[in-house]
């Protein structure tokens, strides 16, 4: 069972991501690109947010 | 004003997009709709085509409207821009974008950071040659992470059987 917590998986693919895919071979490279391309301001968000 | 021809122009790596944006500049010419433009995507979509235009097309038909360009040079144009962005693979517009901004993808100690973290999480994927390029592209400054994620979507989607 796919989790789909909008309703939309449809049309909207998984989790309404940007490319709208629903085939999960291809999100997850996508949501790893994402990720290590948002490491460093998310860590830099942690760091203001700690003051440190 | 043409920052979403730009963006287009960057993702799909076309040099025909690139010479259609310059004359949009060079002659000032924004896409805009008519008020014909709504009845005529009225009638395709109803005979089953559902057409839409990028943005380099839509600069195209402001071009031909401005009286910059004849119909059978828009047509051209539209022919030679479409020829070069559907015949050229995914990773090979990806390889060339980094080729001309000397572009290499380098490891850093983030990028094993976040590669132990998603292989905690019970996900051991490993990018190929092409996926990292997009992700140097996106760390040069060349693509935002929408335009890295969409062609990383599109080059796995041609690389998939």
């Amino acid at each position: 069972v796919t989790f789909d917590p909008f309703g939309d998986f449809e049309t909207q693919g998984y989790l309404r991501n940007l490319a709208k895919e629903k085939d999960p071979g291809i999100v997850r490279p996508l949501e790893h690109s994402s990720f290590l391309t948002g490491t460093d301001a998310a860590l830099e968000r942690v760091r203001e947010a700690l003051g440190v | 004003m043409f920052e979403r021809e730009e963006n287009h122009v960057r993702a799909v790596n076309s040099a025909v997009a690139d010479y259609i944006l310059k004359m949009a500049r060079e002659h000032h010419v924004a896409a805009k709709r008519s008020a014909h433009d709504s009845p005529a995507h009225c009638i395709p979509r109803s005979a089953g085509d559902d057409m839409r235009l990028d943005e380099i097309e839509r600069l195209l038909i402001a071009l031909q409207r401005s009286g910059h360009l004849s119909r059978i040079e828009m047509v051209k144009l539209l022919a030679d821009y479409l020829r070069e962005v559907k015949t050229s693979s995914v990773s090979a517009r990806i390889r060339k974008m980094a080729e001309e901004h000397g572009v290499a993808y380098v490891r850093t100690a983030r990028d094993a950071l976040a590669n132990h973290i998603t292989r905690l999480a019970g996900d051991d994927l490993h990018l190929d040659e092409i996926e990292q390029l997009l992700i140097a592209l996106q760390r040069s400054g060349y693509l935002s992470r929408v335009e890295m994620v969409k062609l990383q979507a599109a080059y796995l989607r041609e690389a998939r059987p």
